[in-house]
């Protein structure tokens, strides 16, 4: 806890070090100067990271200074602190953006509130346009960092049988860069918020208020927090398997996270140099997308898209990494096609890279490039329909053990499955052409993102909550939840497919007032659908406190997390590891996927050959 | 177990596929089409959303069955069968998935998209212009400018040239189902056949709506459009050249110091009359914390600047001299927001 | 550095040396992985921008002599991590020295480059803003490597490293090379094609 204290002290004093170090270098009079603003952030960052812990686990040691005896923390302290055990930041993961996902889903009610009749209703359109604008960056901060960071970082170590992951320090680092992201996400509409929406294309981005440079900076470090996550994630399972744990026998959520960290590491980066651009097009008059400098607003799309469309498939590997593990658990069936649903996933991969332009159908880029985006787009939804036949394939003849994941996880697949199909009338130009900028796109990418990930991710609180607190949650109350969500889910979204045909344009706070109908009967969805979270909150919470105490393996799971105490020790596991199997083993007489053998005095890595 | 485990789903799908497939032919929710264009992009949405029941029913009859079959409230006392996989099934689904996808990837796909642009001919040409956050219509063979409505003619190909004086707008008509973005520096081209008549007044998609978020106003961003017959069209023409050139009826006296003011994005007058020859003392008054300008053009174009005002944000006032200017029918208009209610006639007169 | 840094953050390494080389290597690996993601962004911006046009006012002599100078210190950061393999610590000394040395000359050299590029396509031209974003990554990623290569030297002049045991050495100067590497598409890009 001091370390974030200390943290803290020190970004302040770089931000005003760096703001006045930068107005004195620069000339400039002007304090609130964008370049400075940058420059400020540069100084604030350096001194939070150095402050929470940076100094202490690296510096020191690069500069040959003695180590500092500092007493770890204890207990709930841990998670206030620059832990390097990966079940703590995991934790710090989960929790941090299980808040952000309610904080954004209350904006999203505001918007539901405003959008409820046409005309102007609780705000006025520029608190609107924030508004918005705010609730698109967090949730996607959500899709792209829930998961991986929270149960990624919990899980995989567990699931390989290691003990943490490659990289301890370079985790917590990762975790501890999301502070700052938030605090410059929230301090934006202090210095006159961002309207530009997340996707922030310029010119607009580049003449609007202040705050779009907060939410660069915040951008900018958040990519880098994912880049080096990504980097931890597949390092560790490349490295740190279990003996016995061929690439063959890995649970398919790890593959799931693997995929999709391939993507993160590498198409990161060109969301943080399309945002650079932006930002030195304000602070400097750089001209990328300028066109009296003779540059090009479109050129912002391609480099934007060229991250953001693998970016969705960094959202949802995670999701079907958790689904189908909670399909093959809860049907006690093994994985159906599990090594062409591993190709599937890298399929994905590879074919996500070369779609990103359908996102641009409409925004005047050249028209030979219609036909080729939109084969690749629709090619995309072979290796996706592959893991509907792995689902149903799980499913199909199982014992379908309805507990709260599996009602998630069924969930996910209708879901997933609207979402998926009317991605296809947006990859058609013919239809794209009416429907992008309405609310069937808005529709449709909730179906696939909330719809699929964040099902998946509710599905995975529940499924891993025994093995994380310690306790069970309570099943009533997390059935009723599913249920509720589900109904809420579909009754919001379903109607917004409906207005969008009829021709209702999205990021507008006001509309016709035709679209009205479509509008309330959603926003009163959107009301029911928010208080199931409340119900799910509470779960949380007091099942933490009052719950059952859960044993090892309340779902009689075969994953290596299962086979260590709830909650893991530090060490993960009272005894090595020795894998013999795959883990789909369910109907095989002695099926075994592994077990613990005696400790051995270090971790066998995969240096040794297979 | 079931000797043929299949049946169930294979009815269930059946059922769910019939039902689907009645409900999409039977009920239409598609808005009224008014262009060629939009009955080619309802069409490629139709064959999809058919093509998308059989899929979907498949999913839900398989899911349905599972669950019925064997759906257990307390934990499985045995596992189920080792069913790890099956080369039958996962050959049928992959000629299956691989199919469909190629058939739509050549229709709708690349057949939608050969009709929806179509030929590069056209009939007539319009010139759209957007910035914040309004719409200018230009009919340079006919001569005109629009930007209370756009009128076009019935059964005419027309190509869109469309552009932007400052951030991406994009132009729409849902009725119409086209859409291009408006990008400044570059000149954007759609085109659209419209095949029947209606106005914004009864039809809520006959409006050019601007469809990329731009900022404060974008919500309303929109322009009626009225779709005619040639004979009306042509007389629309012929009353909006005459409008364009004629001076608003409530133009103040001539003098040589003019107030003006800009509140809701809007100035306070639209006409402005000044002596020739004398520089001219303008007091500019803005309202509001949004900046404006006040400058001078000698076109209805407003592309030959004569003077350009300093930028400011309110509340403020700024007093500044200009001119002098030589007689004429001049504009004014603010650059940041060149849209009808800040824009003006600047009326240069000879004599005292 | 492996066991420096172990001490140093008083952090208990779980994996054998064998392995942590390993993971070790296949983090740096990845890492400059990403790193090109970031100039193939900046370059693929300079040729949708401008395709290969580049202005007259280019030095293409200072441009050569940095080249050449950069090239010549990953020749010394080679033979450097060469050295500290086979224990010949003076040649390690001599031969890091001369890459921070030569990183330094680099480094001015791109002073001169900025001012003459501030005068003839200053950043708010299109070529500038392309010229100076790239030329500005690159010269970010060189004094971060110079700033590695310092911290090595002092680190091995206080004792660390040893023929085993010198991941701190392999690191920074497979850095240096990536950085080199970068160097080798940005100086094409910018200063060369349509020759």
């Amino acid at each position: 806890m001091k370390r974030v204290a200390r943290g803290l002290g020190l970004g302040i004093a770089g931000w005003l070090i760096g703001l006045n170090l930068a107005a004195v270098i620069r000339g400039t009079q002007h304090v609130n100067d964008q370049a400075n603003i940058g420059i400020a952030y540069v100084f604030a960052l350096s001194g939070w990271l150095l402050g929470v812990g940076v100094w202490d686990a690296w510096v020191r040691g690069w500069l040959g200074l003695k180590p500092k005896a500092e007493e770890p923390d204890e207990g709930w302290r841990r998670y206030f602190s620059f832990c390097t055990d990966h079940k703590v930041i995991g934790i710090q993961y989960l929790v941090t953006f299980v808040i952000v996902f309610l904080i954004a889903g209350l904006l999203a009610m505001f918007m539901r509130w405003e959008l409820m009749s046409a005309g102007e209703t609780i705000m006025n359109k520029a608190t609107f346009n924030e508004i918005m604008s705010l609730h698109g960056i967090l949730m996607i901060s959500v899709a792209v960092a829930g998961v991986l960071g929270g149960f990624g970082n919990y899980l995989v170590p567990l699931q390989i049988g290691a003990d943490d992951m490659a990289f301890p320090r370079l985790n917590a680092l990762s975790y501890w860069l999301i502070p700052p992201v938030a605090i410059m996400l929230l301090l934006a509409p202090l210095a006159g918020g961002f309207d530009s929406g997340w996707t922030a294309y310029p010119p607009l981005s580049e003449t609007n208020d202040v705050g779009q440079v907060f939410f660069i900076l915040a951008i900018i470090t958040f990519g880098l927090s994912s880049i080096l996550g990504g980097l931890n994630l597949l390092t560790t399972v490349t490295t740190m398997r279990a003996k016995g744990m061929k690439w063959s026998r890995l649970p398919i959520f790890t593959w799931s996270v693997f995929s999709a960290s391939i993507l993160s590491v590498l198409i990161t980066q060109f969301f943080a140099a399309s945002l650079l651009m932006v930002f030195l097009g304000r602070a400097i008059g750089m001209g990328f997308f300028d066109a009296a400098k003779g540059g090009d607003p479109i050129l912002y799309q391609h480099l934007f898209w060229f991250y953001s469309h693998p970016a969705v498939y960094i959202m949802i590997l995670p999701g079907f990494g958790i689904l189908l593990e909670v399909l093959s658990h809860f049907s006690r069936k093994p994985l159906f096609a599990y090594k062409l649903t591993v190709g599937a996933f890298l399929a994905i991969v590879v074919l996500s890279v070369v779609v990103w332009a359908h996102h641009m159908f409409t925004s005047g880029m050249s028209n030979t490039l219609h036909g080729p985006f939109m084969i690749l787009t629709e090619a995309i939804s072979v290796p996706t329909g592959i893991i509907f036949l792995s689902a149903l394939g799980t499913i199909w003849r199982g014992k379908l053990w309805l507990k709260t994941p599996m009602l998630f996880a069924l969930a996910m697949v209708f879901n997933f499955l609207i979402g998926g199909i009317t991605g296809i009338f947006l990859a058609d130009v013919a239809t794209d052409m009416n429907l992008q900028d309405t609310y069937f796109v808005v529709a449709h990418f909730h179906y696939t993102i909330m719809g699929g990930e964040i099902f998946a991710f509710f599905a995975g609180i529940y499924y891993w909550y025994p093995k994380v607190t310690g306790r069970m949650y309570n099943e009533a109350m997390g059935k009723i939840h599913a249920i509720w969500m589900f109904i809420g889910f579909n009754a919001v979204f379903i109607p917004l497919f409906y207005v969008g045909v009829q021709g209702m344009n999205r990021r507008v706070a006001d509309y016709p007032l035709a679209y009205e109908r479509g509008n309330l009967v959603a926003s009163i969805s959107a009301f029911v659908l928010g208080c199931s979270f409340l119900l799910f909150t509470w779960n949380m919470i007091w099942s933490r406190f009052k719950g059952e105490k859960a044993p090892s393996n309340p779902w009689n799971a075969t994953t290596l997390e299962w086979m260590t105490e709830s909650p893991p020790p530090e060490h993960n596991f009272e005894g090595t590891p020795v894998v013999h199997d795959s883990p789909y083993v369910y109907g095989l007489e002695d099926g075994l996927h592994a077990e613990l053998g005696e400790q051995e005095p270090e971790l066998v890595g995969a240096g040794r050959p297979e | 177990m079931s000797k043929r485990p299949w049946l169930a789903p294979a009815i269930l799908w059946v059922v769910l596929t019939g039902l689907g497939l009645w409900l999409v032919t039977t009920f239409s929710f598609y808005p009224p089409r008014f262009a060629h264009e939009a009955n080619v992009s309802d069409d490629a949405f139709q064959l999809l959303l058919i093509l998308a029941v059989p899929v979907f029913a498949f999913v839900i009859a398989m899911m349905i069955s599972s669950l019925i079959s064997g759906k257990t409230a307390s934990e499985p006392s045995e596992d189920g069968p080792y069913l790890p996989g099956n080369q039958t099934a996962v050959g049928v689904w992959m000629v299956i998935t691989v199919s469909l996808t190629i058939l739509i990837i050549i229709n709708p796909g690349l057949v939608g998209l050969a009709h929806m642009r179509g030929s590069d001919e056209a009939d007539m040409v319009v010139e759209i212009s957007g910035a914040k956050w309004a719409w200018t219509v230009k009919y340079p063979e006919q001569g005109a400018i629009a930007s209370k409505e756009m009128v076009l003619p019935v059964h005419k190909r027309i190509r869109f040239e469309v552009t932007s004086k400052d951030v991406i707008h994009s132009f729409w008509i849902p009725g119409f189902r086209i859409k291009i973005d408006a990008v400044p520096g570059k000149t954007t081209v759609t085109t659209a056949t419209p095949d029947k008549t209606g106005s914004y007044e009864t039809e809520v998609g006959l409006r050019l709506q601007c469809a990329e978020l731009c900022g404060l106003n974008h919500a309303s961003m929109m322009m009626p459009v009225r779709v005619v017959e040639e004979a009306e069209f042509e007389s629309w023409i012929a009353k909006t050249r005459e409008e364009a050139s004629k001076l608003p009826e409530d133009c103040p006296t001539l003098s040589d110091n003019v107030k003006i003011s800009a509140f809701n994005i809007a100035f306070d007058t639209k006409c402005l009359v000044v002596p020739a020859g004398k520089p001219i003392k303008v007091t500019f008054d803005n309202k509001e914390a949004i900046p404006h300008n006040f400058s001078i053009y000698s076109d209805p174009e407003y592309e030959n600047s004569l003077s350009k005002g300093e930028i400011f944000s309110g509340p403020a006032e700024r007093s500044f001299t200009i001119g002098p200017f030589e007689a004429g029918d001049d504009r004014f208009q603010c650059d940041l927001h060149p849209i009808p209610a800040m824009r003006g006639f600047f009326v240069v007169r000879e004599g005292a | 550095m492996a066991a420096a840094t172990v001490e140093a953050a008083g952090h208990h390494d779980t994996l054998d040396p064998k392995t942590r080389l390993r993971a070790n290597r296949l983090g740096l690996w990845i890492f400059i992985a990403s790193e090109s993601f970031l100039f193939a962004a900046v370059i693929a911006a300079r040729f949708y921008l401008l395709g290969v046009d580049r202005p007259e006012h280019l030095n293409q002599e200072l441009a050569l002599l940095i080249t050449a100078v950069l090239l010549l210190s990953s020749v010394s950061a080679f033979r450097a991590e060469d050295a500290m393999a086979h224990n010949d610590r003076p040649a390690f000394f001599r031969n890091m020295s001369a890459t921070l040395f030569f990183g330094l000359v680099f480094m001015v050299g791109v002073f001169f480059e900025y001012r003459e590029g501030m005068e003839f396509f200053p950043p708010q031209t299109l070529y500038g803003s392309v010229f100076f974003i790239t030329i500005g990554l690159h010269a970010f990623h060189v004094l971060t490597g110079m700033i590695a290569l310092a911290l090595v030297i002092n680190l091995a002049a206080k004792g660390h490293y040893g023929r085993d045991d010198y991941w701190g050495v392999e690191a920074t100067v497979k850095y240096w090379h990536f950085v080199d590497v970068a160097w080798v598409f940005i100086y094409p890009a910018l200063y060369l094609v349509s020759w």
